[in-house]
């Protein structure tokens, strides 16, 4: 018993640090595969210009890639952006102006003029999307020449909460977040305020001031969804009338409200369109509900999934039940491009998981080399349709191609 | 006597015996050695404030649990009963439909009631109380995202973060910590120093022999789960004060982390032995476990599988312990 | 699978399995086993013929139990005995050792998995036969079938659930479960104990039918009647020494009786002389379920009342029902003359009853927590402010009574579990006394404890009982409840068979009484109460 007390200490002591050391240097040997763009030699001038002695010339490397919502010098009132769609806001943004930015960047990473030390906190990374804006960030950190300290909150915000507080005790220079709970979040913001680190989020927090946000026009995504189902109606032949059926989250999330908020607008100017609510989290629940929803409704004639869990689960009740109601989407999971690929959906609306990550990176660079740079910076949607699922799924999973996924070469 | 032969083995069980018995200190003192040697920052004594700050809720239900578990019972229901002390009274004083004060009463009495249910559907259903509590954590946790819709409730009073989340006593040491600390006093005392304390660990070492000695099983076990509810009262006050808003998710991995932090301390999972310093030191493992990893930026995937692992090793110390008992 | 088909054609295989029928199929020599502290068998020898019904008989404690477990391979005998099975000697590491040797035991608690159907739980222990092929359920059929009618059971349905089964078909089961495990021996650990009057007829005959086929039973039980029936041999043990074998043809029950309790009276310890005083209990027509049935007795001031009757007369069950641990269904209980009803221990308690329990481990102790936290168990329950506990007194409590029990421990905070039985029995009953009870019950109250302490425990009770205390005392040591007890209560089976005054008190006497012939066989039910009851 003694001997397998000894041995089982010095095993724990053996995994202690063991675990400890792997975290540190898994970053070196994942390098993302994110597509070195034709970075145009000029802005590399640029970057080299800002090093010039007088502080006020810093300039901001990204600006090329900037299409300006509104006035560039004002704050962007996202709160009353919210508002508009109903959904009660409290977020208080430094920086000033708005812009839209392609996915890729087609200007390059900025580079950082002394080593600064970033915190980053993901909510989830047991998803593919949450390790992909995990990478991502570990690979624009390298690229940008910046240390990164990494947390995973697990969807739990206390955690993230406890983490930041680390980081303010390690006197790190600026924090970039995706914040679990959009207010649980406040107490951790208002502590970085109160420490002076500056604070770039990555989608929204509803609650807590921040010098920028990266958040995807949602309302767009929403509106993208209800054009391409709309399309897909008219060109069926088919009347516009029934009903069209959409499956959301069970309770209110901001992001889901403004989607809902797109997509229903698209359907208005039909008066003889009825839309109904469907609710459910996993899969499993979207199945059992749509399942029920395509008999009760004999007269659907379009149907949309508000989230990949929603679409994968409605696609997978409209092929058991060997129905033809048309189906659109939001987000770019590989079963849903596959849906696309094989005519069950009519197309979704996408989003990079490597941008947003990369354009965050940017933002707390060039703000922390003293660039100006924009409050609010939404990042693209893409349609996907069955006219280009193929190379799309190829630029959103780099390294992947959706025959390879069909063929069960890659998961 | 042959002492000369005997010194050096001797010596080295003695040894051995001082590792087993404190063990949970040394699992403490290699583990805080460990992170500090990686990161530094780790000693640095706002951190272990730090710690202690984040070990103060886990602690507090760890504390309650100890009576639990010394019973022989186990509470799985606690963190759902947190997150619904958190959104019901974020929800009652929302809009200044209700003073604090009696709202804060009205949330005591609903967390005893739901702790006191486990208690009565265990006891006088004779049900195991695993079963029981499992399924009330789901029906807790179910009551208080329905309440919510899922959504968080903001707290909009002034100072009920500060007194019970983000405030400093004397501009140093957070208020949770104070508070798990009382409580602490308070269950030591109650554990060791009363009838009651008495009464949980002679029934969770042997009921019948409790019963046969006149003992009120039932009401002492009904007592237990309720007051399990009252600590799981407090905690849900802190963590809501720490969040400044009533989460209906919140404490999703409290029940787990007390009750491997009860078991870190020594208490026995069948019951009778346990002590509250025990409890101290286990969930203090813990807190600094998820700060040090967090420290390490190891991933969720990461930080689980270590705690896992010092789990089973505090285990197979606890029954090395226990074979040299005997 | 045809070759395990043809293990079940009894008579054939059996028969082939043997060299010569007088040879002794099984046969003991020198079997010694020594615990620490206790010697439970002393150089026993035996030996059983093939097909030959072999009693094993003696009182509680007299080692046969240990026998059987020796038999059965989990106790392993001491060094210099020997086991033949057909003149090889044998040694069995593990009960699986023994049923390679075909030595099947049947034992009192039964070890069938009860969801499974009667086929299955037959065939159980016989998969690793089959070597890699899935059998179908109608091959389970075909086996559990044959060996159900060979053993003359046609009722029983294979493909039924063992749960659905009486307690007696169950057995059957068991014994249809040895048969196909070609045992030679198998063994009986009281097996009428659980079963009505029919079904031992039953059982009879299917012993019968085992030594038919050749098959050797050893049977161990109490009832002198039912050995006479069935048993060809009779071996009987005492004290852990064999007494004697003898062909059941040449003895009486009378001559077994002596054989059993035939040792010296020696004066354990005289109970002091005391003035017998008042009536304090009084107990009318005392009933308990299925279990306990009209017990009437009184005990007066100053008096102990002996509880004497074998294993399995519900002795303990009776004592539970008066201290509120069982439900009172009929019959009345007068402490003082006034009406008493107590529903839990604690009511018990409150009318100064107090239970020194049978199974201290079980009942009457917590082992993990420390000697003076034990001792307190019922002071810790006085009245205090705000349930605080003045532990500095409560501690000075322990130390009175480790002084005037002599309760020898380093430390009164010596966790209880690492103390003798001895010791833990005095901490058991110091517990109580500063109640000071009017009644105390004391279950074997000398079990496992060594003899300097037992006559403590004597002088204790002698105490007591000179404060005037009433003491009710169980106990399985004929010597012992002589000695001590002013009068002896007797049980069978849970009805009361008789109180014997002192002057009448013989061993004979009181053995006779717990072993004669149940007058009530039709009353004599299976034990389904007691199995429900089991904790």
């Amino acid at each position: 018993m003694r001997k397998i007390t000894l041995i089982a200490s010095l095993l724990l002591v053996l995994t202690l640090v063991l675990t400890a050391c792997a975290p540190t240097v898994a970053p070196t040997e994942a390098p993302v595969v994110v597509e070195e763009t034709e970075a145009p030699v000029v802005e590399e001038t640029a970057v080299e210009a800002t090093e010039a002695p007088e502080p006020e010339a810093v300039v901001n490397p990204n600006t090329a890639d900037f299409t300006f919502v509104g006035e560039p010098d004002v704050v962007f009132d996202l709160n009353k952006w919210y508002g508009d769609v109903g959904v009660e806001a409290d977020v208080t943004i430094r920086s000033a102006g708005a812009a839209r930015v392609p996915d890729v960047m087609t200007t390059a990473m900025p580079k950082a003029n002394e080593k600064y030390t970033i915190g980053f906190s993901v909510y989830y990374t047991v998803d593919e999307v949450g390790s992909m804006i995990l990478e991502s960030m570990k690979a624009a950190a390298e690229e940008a020449g910046v240390e990164l300290l990494i947390n995973d909150a697990n969807y739990d915000q206390n955690a993230q909460n406890q983490a930041i507080e680390q980081w303010i005790l390690q006197d790190v220079d600026g924090v970039i977040l995706a914040p679990c709970d959009f207010t649980g979040v406040k107490t951790a913001l208002d502590a970085l305020k109160a420490a002076g680190i500056p604070v770039v989020t990555l989608n929204a927090p509803l609650a807590g001031e921040v010098d920028s946000l990266v958040i995807g026009d949602t309302v767009e995504q929403g509106a993208i969804a209800g054009a391409l189902l709309e399309k897909a109606m008219l060109d069926s032949g088919k009347e516009m009338k029934g009903t069209v059926v959409y499956q959301t989250l069970p309770f209110v999330h901001p992001n889901a409200a403004t989607r809902a908020k797109g997509f229903v607008d698209t359907f208005t100017k039909y008066p003889d369109i009825k839309i109904v609510e469907l609710t459910g989290i996993s899969p499993e629940e979207h199945y059992t509900a749509f399942d029920g929803a395509l008999k009760a409704y004999p007269d659907m004639i379009g149907a949309w999934g508000l989230y990949s869990s929603a679409t994968i689960g409605m696609m997978n009740a409209k092929t058991a039940n060997n129905s033809e109601v048309l189906l659109s989407s939001v987000d770019q999971d590989k079963p849903i491009l596959k849906g696309i690929y094989d005519g069950i959906i009519v197309g979704t609306a996408a989003y990079s998981s490597i941008a947003p990550a990369r354009w965050c990176m940017s933002q707390m660079v060039n703000l922390l080399n003293g660039a100006p740079i924009p409050g609010v910076l939404f990042y693209a949607t893409k349609e996907i349709t069955p006219d280009n699922v193929v190379e799309m799924f190829e630029y959103y999973y780099p390294g992947k191609t959706l025959q390879d996924y069909i063929e069960g070469k890659v998961q | 006597m042959h002492a000369n032969v005997e010194t050096a083995p001797k010596s080295r069980t003695t040894f051995m015996k001082l590792l087993i018995r404190y063990r949970t200190l040394v699992i403490l003192i290699v583990l805080m050695t460990v992170f500090s040697l990686l990161r530094p920052v780790f000693i640095d004594p706002k951190n272990l404030l730090a710690i202690l700050k984040n070990m103060s809720y886990v602690l507090v239900v760890g504390l309650g649990m100890t009576f639990i578990i010394t019973l022989g019972g186990l509470d799985l229901s606690v963190g759902s009963i947190a997150a619904v002390v958190g959104v019901t009274f974020a929800m009652l004083v929302r809009g200044g439909t209700m003073a604090p004060i009696p709202a804060l009463l009205i949330v005591l009495v609903l967390s005893m009631l739901l702790g006191f249910f486990n208690g009565f559907v265990s006891v006088k259903g004779k049900i195991e109380p695993f079963l029981v509590t499992l399924a009330t954590m789901n029906i807790y946790r179910g009551l208080a995202l329905t309440l919510t819709k899922g959504k968080p409730v903001p707290i909009v009073i002034p100072h009920f973060a500060d007194i019970f989340g983000n405030g400093r006593l004397f501009g140093v040491i957070p208020t949770p910590v104070i508070i798990s600390l009382v409580i602490f006093a308070i269950s030591w005392f109650v554990y060791t120093q009363t009838k009651f304390g008495f009464f949980v660990r002679s029934i969770g070492g042997n009921q019948e022999a409790s019963r046969v000695a006149g003992i009120e099983i039932s009401k002492v076990k009904l007592a237990a789960y309720t007051m399990s509810g009252v600590y799981a009262f407090i905690s849900g006050l802190i963590l809501a004060a720490l969040m400044n808003s009533g989460l209906p998710d919140a404490g999703r991995d409290l029940a787990l982390d007390a009750i491997s932090g009860v078991i870190l301390g020594g208490t026995a999972l069948l019951g009778g032995v346990g002590t509250m310093w025990g409890t101290l030191g286990g969930c203090l493992i813990i807190a600094s476990l998820n700060n040090g990893m967090s420290l390490l930026g190891a991933q969720y995937h990461v930080q689980i599988l270590v705690k896992g692992l010092v789990i089973i090793f505090a285990v197979l110390m606890d029954n090395a312990f226990k074979s040299r008992q005997r | 699978m045809l070759v395990y088909v043809n293990v079940l054609e009894l008579s054939t295989y059996l028969l082939e399995d043997f060299v010569s029928m007088d040879e002794y199929v099984l046969e003991l020599r020198n079997i010694s086993k020594t615990f620490p502290g206790v010697v439970a068998l002393k150089n026993v020898s035996m030996n059983v013929k093939k097909g030959e019904v072999h009693a094993l008989l003696g009182e509680n404690g007299a080692g046969k139990s240990t026998l059987i477990k020796i038999l059965s391979g989990y106790h392993q005998p001491d060094k210099g005995g020997e086991i033949l099975i057909n003149g090889k000697p044998v040694t069995f590491k593990e009960p699986r050792d023994a049923i390679k040797s075909a030595i099947v035991t049947i034992y009192q608690e039964l070890t069938l998995c009860p969801d499974m159907t009667v086929a299955e739980n037959i065939v159980l222990d016989k998969q690793n036969e089959f070597k890699g092929f899935l059998l179908r359920q109608s091959d389970y059929q075909v086996i559990a079938d044959r060996v159900l009618s060979a053993l003359g059971q046609h009722e029983i349905d294979p493909n039924k659930s063992v749960r659905s089964l009486s307690i007696a078909q169950q057995q059957v089961v068991e014994i249809a479960k040895a048969v196909t495990s070609k045992a030679q021996i198998v063994l009986m650990d009281e097996p009428t104990s659980s079963i009505s009057q029919s079904d031992t007829n039953k059982l009879m005959d299917i012993i019968r039918n085992l030594k038919a086929n050749g098959v050797s039973v050893i049977y161990i039980s109490h009832r002198l009647h039912e050995i006479n029936g069935i048993a060809d041999r009779i071996t009987v043990l005492r004290d852990g020494e064999l007494v004697g074998t003898v062909n059941n043809a040449d003895v009486t029950e009378q001559d077994l009786i002596q054989m059993m309790v035939g040792r010296e009276l020696t004066n354990v310890y005289p109970k002091r002389d005391v003035q017998i005083g008042d009536t304090v209990l009084k107990v009318e027509n005392l009933t308990s379920g299925e279990l306990v049935k009209d017990i009437s007795f009184e005990v007066h001031k100053g008096e102990i009342l002996g509880i004497g009757g074998l294993v399995g007369s519900r002795r303990t069950e009776m004592l539970e029902a008066l201290f509120g641990l069982r439900p009172v269904t009929e019959g009345k209980i007068y402490l003082n003359d006034e009406e008493i009803h107590p529903k839990n221990p604690r009511q018990a308690i409150k009318h100064r009853i107090a239970f020194v329990t049978e199974d201290r481990k079980k009942t009457g102790l917590v082992a993990c927590l420390p000697v003076f936290e034990n001792i307190n168990m019922l002071n810790a329950q006085r009245p205090s402010f705000a349930g605080y506990l003045n532990w500095a007194q409560l501690k000075e409590i322990a130390q009175k009574h480790r002084k005037t029990l002599d309760i020898r421990v380093s430390k009164i905070e010596q966790i209880m579990g690492s103390l003798s039985g001895g010791n833990q029995q005095k901490v058991a009953l110091a517990k109580w006394l500063d109640f000071s009870p009017q009644v105390i019950i004391f279950d074997e109250p000398t079990r496992g404890i060594d003899i300097g302490a037992k006559t403590e425990i004597y002088q204790i009770m002698g105490e007591l009982a000179a404060r005037g205390t009433a003491i009710l005392m169980v106990s399985s040591e004929l010597p012992e409840l002589i000695s001590v007890a002013d009068r002896i209560l007797v049980m069978q089976e849970g009805h009361m068979k008789g109180i014997v005054e002192k002057e009448k008190m013989t061993q004979e006497y009181v053995m006779s009484l717990a072993t004669q012939k149940s007058q009530n066989p039709a009353e004599n039910s299976p034990m389904k109460g007691l199995m429900n009851d089991a904790r």
